[in-house]
């Protein structure tokens, strides 16, 4: 077990395109952490680089204290799951798992004693000789994780390894992998384009797009807190509404209009906004913040608009709805009552839940909530 | 520190590809290397004195040799009979042989026998078929095909007869190996091609036309190119069943290279037409691809 | 496709069940001939008599073996493919997947070599190889009958095209598993690369079994003589005893037919393969 720093890392491939931009991260010891974005951020690259698998263009990695960028990925002492496992299909699932033991030169009886074992942990021991292709998805999946779990690595890196499985069994194995790493106590390195995933396994989440280290944060600041309206949008589901909102300076502090509808700019946000006046910035609210009916007194943002879709989800319901200014919103709503399509919603919003994003897409204003609820953490 | 991980594997590559590559450098390109460089000299085997460099002498006698004017026509010919007849011959038997049929596999080993066969045993087996004389077998069958108009002769031995009976043998030794491969491109094409075309309203004879034959392209390029290069090759049948006779009927380069270089000795002699041998391999080869290509690029 | 009825399918039946039997005719003739007397071989070839003799007998058999060391040149045809295999297994495997897998300096270059060497056909080479050969002292051996045919353009392309096309997260785990890559091949790049394998050795097996041009020229005498010069010499040899011609053919083909019944996925699939390469 040891740490996993990363310092100035890059990647650009020979055709130029530019697949991870310099990122620095810190895994601690024993760490559980993930890797989100949307498929070609690069966070497959990441975790490839660390392997070895690939040659970074600049910076070091640094396994335990020692460099281990231009190693092969022999010396890393790193263990992956590949997204596809990657089982070699000639050898039976004991050879599989006892390949990186056989690796190290590991004395048969010792081999076969921790095989065994992980076997047993897996609960795949009745499967030890069978070849991988008389093997389901989810047994596969298992044996990869045993070929990983096997010799105690410095550091475990999985790519994708559920996004292969079924929707049940995934949700099954996500615990268990939970469960896996705390019996082990080892330092995980995880990759998923699932934020669902991401957040009940990450101690922290590195969101990722297009190369870039978008937030790396515990799975409640990233929902409270994301850092730019990347990360607001991805997070969620669905993601963060986000309405571009003019600001002016008013009588008694800043004051802002989005979608065609004035929002009453909470007074503790009024000190962030105050130096935006006359620019347009971005109004986040999530889906679930979102009420319908008529409002109280609390609503700092009304807005109506035309139903355009429905997705029923059977405990709520999430309406798609356009706005006469042609903002597209989602709200998250309780199952009953079911607006009609085309119906007419009229939205508002508390001022509790009120996000801002400057012009270039980074977090302004947070609701007082949200920080209360991290400083409480 | 960056270089380990590269260094290894570059270490590891050599490695693994030097032994093939260094066989290839000292039994393919330097004799080759060595062709070329001869052919420049007057090198006889046995010959006491050195070589010496004579230009363009031995590819001038070589050309001016009637025997190897004869021998590279003789080849032309050859290919030129050759790969259609036994392109077709094998698109016939794969079309037969493609769909379901119970017995496939029988009848494909069957036909695909004669190419596991060493060319040198398909020859004598021959030269006893091409017996001259009413009990020869081919001359028996010409004969009842004829119904008795056909009169026997001594195919290998009539000028007129000995490179079409040497054509007819390698045609049977190579159509199984066509067959196979186009029978694999045909397996190759999606069948919904076949039943948009058929609900498209396409007959059978425009499916074939429109859809499996250009499905075929690139099987049949590359069985056209290696018949062809094969056909430039030819040399164990010749020397089998008629030595090149009779009189350089069914000479071929190759045969020519052989007898100029073992039989007389005059190895820069022979350089040179090995040399030329290859050119017109490399011509062959590199026509028929950029043909391939082009059809290609057109679909 | 379904193509017609039963009807349809009997006329198929009917035509291929002809045509295989007027192609395989000449096969019967050799098998059957090399049973019969040899005098009565060629008189009675074109008869019924020649598919359905009188009387079987093994004499031609014993004859060969009388006649000629029919067991040496085996042993030579044998040990010369054999060799060629094997050895054409162990050098052209690894430079295909060095060449398909492994960033190193020399690659492309390496590739472009090959490549180009691709259309050189061996008889362009006979001749000065058969000087450098004589240089070497090598005639009347097998090692010149091997040597010169264990590195191969065109199966190192063959292994080349199938490791390009072999998943790369098999070695990588293998690679990130403990192994360095001259491993990861051995243990996981090569045990999956069964079917180049054999198309592989099926080809050399195949090429070298028939060889004939250039054992005609290397060798002069009759102790490394491989099969097909054999069976020409034994052709012209008198007395001609068609009898004793058509025995010689029959033991000759005979080991590769029973490979090829026993193995003929790898022979036809290999050739299809190689097809659908080009």
């Amino acid at each position: 077990m040891a740490e996993l720093r990363l310092a100035g890392l890059a990647k650009r491939f020979p055709d130029g395109t530019e697949a991870l931009a310099p990122l620095d991260l810190e895994v601690p010891d024993g760490a559980f952490y993930v890797l989100l974005g949307p498929s070609g951020c690069g966070k497959t690259t990441l975790l490839r680089l660390i392997a070895g698998l690939e040659t970074p263009t600049a910076g070091e990695i640094r396994i335990g204290g020692r460099r281990v960028d231009g190693l092969p990925p022999q010396a890393r002492d790193v263990a992956m799951v590949f997204q596809d496992y990657a089982l070699y299909p000639h050898l039976s699932v004991r050879d599989n798992i006892a390949f990186p033991l056989r690796m190290r030169r590991v004395p048969r009886a010792e081999r076969e004693r921790r095989v065994r074992e992980v076997a047993r942990l897996l609960g795949i021991e009745a499967l030890l000789g069978r070849r991988p292709r008389e093997l389901s998805g989810g047994q596969r999946q298992r044996v990869a994780m045993g070929r990983a779990l096997v010799r105690a690595p410095a550091v475990f890196l999985m790519d994708e390894p559920l996004s292969n499985l079924d929707a049940r069994l995934r949700i099954g194995m996500r615990a268990e992998i939970a469960a896996l790493h705390r019996r082990t106590g080892g330092t995980f390195l995880y990759v998923t384009h699932d934020q669902a995933e991401a957040m009940t396994l990450g101690e922290r989440i590195a969101v990722l797009d297009r190369g870039r280290l978008r937030q790396l944060a515990d799975p409640d600041t990233l929902y409270a807190r994301p850092a730019d309206v990347f990360v607001a949008g991805f997070v969620g589901s669905p993601g963060m509404n986000l309405v571009p909102a003019r600001v002016r300076a008013g009588p008694a502090g800043p004051e802002a209009e989005a979608a065609g509808a004035p929002v009453a700019v909470p007074a503790e946000q009024a000190g962030a906004l105050a130096p935006y006046a006359g620019a347009t910035l971005t109004l986040g609210v999530r889906p679930e913040a979102l009420r319908v009916g008529p409002a109280g007194e609390g609503a700092a943002w009304r807005v109506a608009g035309r139903c355009e879709a429905l997705e029923r989800l059977g405990h709520e319901q999430v309406a798609w709805v356009r706005t006469g200014a042609g903002e597209r919103l989602a709200a998250r709503l309780p199952a009953r009552p079911r607006p009609a399509p085309g119906e007419t919603l009229p939205l508002w919003a508390p001022p509790g839940a009120l996000y801002w994003f400057g012009p270039d897409g980074r977090l302004l204003a947070a609701p007082a909530a949200a920080d209360a609820a991290r400083a409480g953490r | 520190m960056r270089a380990t991980a590269e260094r290894e594997e570059a270490r590891a590559a050599r490695l693994m590809a030097a032994p093939a590559l260094a066989g290839l450098a000292l039994f393919l390109a330097l004799p080759f290397a060595l062709a070329v460089g001869l052919s420049f000299t007057d090198l006889r085997l046995g010959a006491p004195r050195p070589p010496t460099f004579v230009g363009l002498a031995q590819y001038a006698g070589a050309l001016a040799d009637p025997r190897f004017q004869r021998a590279l026509v003789n080849n032309l010919v050859f290919a030129a009979v050759v790969v259609p007849v036994q392109t077709a011959c094998a698109l016939g038997l794969a079309l037969l042989l493609h769909g379901r049929l119970r017995g496939r596999a029988l009848y494909r080993a069957a036909f695909f026998l004669p190419v596991v066969f060493p060319m040198a045993l398909v020859a004598v087996l021959w030269t006893l078929l091409y017996a001259p004389g009413p009990e020869g077998p081919v001359n028996r069958a010409l004969s009842l095909l004829t119904l008795g108009r056909w009169s026997p002769r001594d195919f290998l031995h009539d000028p007129a007869w000995a490179l079409p009976a040497i054509m007819a043998v390698s045609v049977w030794q190579g159509v199984g190996f066509q067959m196979v491969i186009l029978l694999a491109g045909l397996q190759g094409i999606p069948r919904r091609l076949h039943e948009a075309a058929a609900l498209d309203g396409a007959g059978p004879l425009r499916r074939f036309l429109h859809v499996t034959l250009p499905g075929l392209r690139n099987p049949l390029a590359f069985t056209a190119l290696v018949t062809t290069v094969l056909a430039f090759r030819l040399f164990d049948q010749v020397r089998i069943m008629t030595r090149g006779g009779p009189a350089g009927a069914t000479t071929t380069a190759v045969h020519e290279i052989f007898e100029t270089a073992y039989v007389r000795g005059q190895l820069a002699r022979a350089s040179a037409m090995t040399v030329i041998f290859f050119l017109a391999v490399l011509g062959i080869t590199l026509a028929q691809r950029r043909l391939a290509a082009h059809r290609r690029w057109e679909a | 496709m379904r193509r017609g009825g039963r009807a349809a399918g009997l006329v198929r039946h009917a035509a291929l069940a002809a045509l295989a039997a007027v192609y395989l005719y000449p096969v019967a003739l050799m098998v059957v001939g090399s049973l019969k007397p040899d005098a009565s071989v060629l008189p009675e070839l074109a008869t019924w008599r020649g598919l359905f003799p009188e009387r079987v007998s093994l004499q031609n058999y014993r004859d060969v073996l009388a006649r000629v060391d029919f067991l040496r040149y085996l042993a030579s045809s044998a040990w010369i493919a054999a060799a060629t295999v094997a050895l054409g297994l162990a050098v052209n495997a690894p430079a295909g997947y060095a060449l398909a897998r492994l960033r190193w300096r020399a690659r492309r270059r390496a590739l472009a070599f090959v490549l180009a060497l691709l259309v050189i056909p061996f008889e362009a080479v006979a001749v000065p190889l058969l000087y450098q050969v004589s240089w070497l002292g090598w005639r009347d051996t097998y090692t010149a009958q091997i040597l010169p045919f264990a590195a191969s353009a065109f199966s190192i392309y063959l292994f080349y095209s199938f490791f390009l096309d072999l998943p790369r997260s098999l070695e990588e785990a293998a690679r990130v598993d403990g192994a360095g890559p001259l491993r990861a091949f051995l243990l996981v790049a090569l045990p999956n690369a069964r079917p180049a394998l054999a198309t592989c050795a099926v080809l050399t097996f195949l090429a070298q079994w028939g060889s004939f041009l250039w054992p005609l020229m290397v060798t002069s005498g009759e102790r490394v003589r491989p099969l097909p010069v054999a069976l020409a010499a034994f052709h012209t040899l008198p007395p001609l005893a068609w009898g004793d011609i058509l025995a010689f053919a029959v033991m000759m083909v005979a080991p590769v037919v029973v490979l090829f019944l026993l193995f003929q996925r790898w022979f036809v699939e290999g050739m299809a393969w190689t097809g659908a390469r080009g």
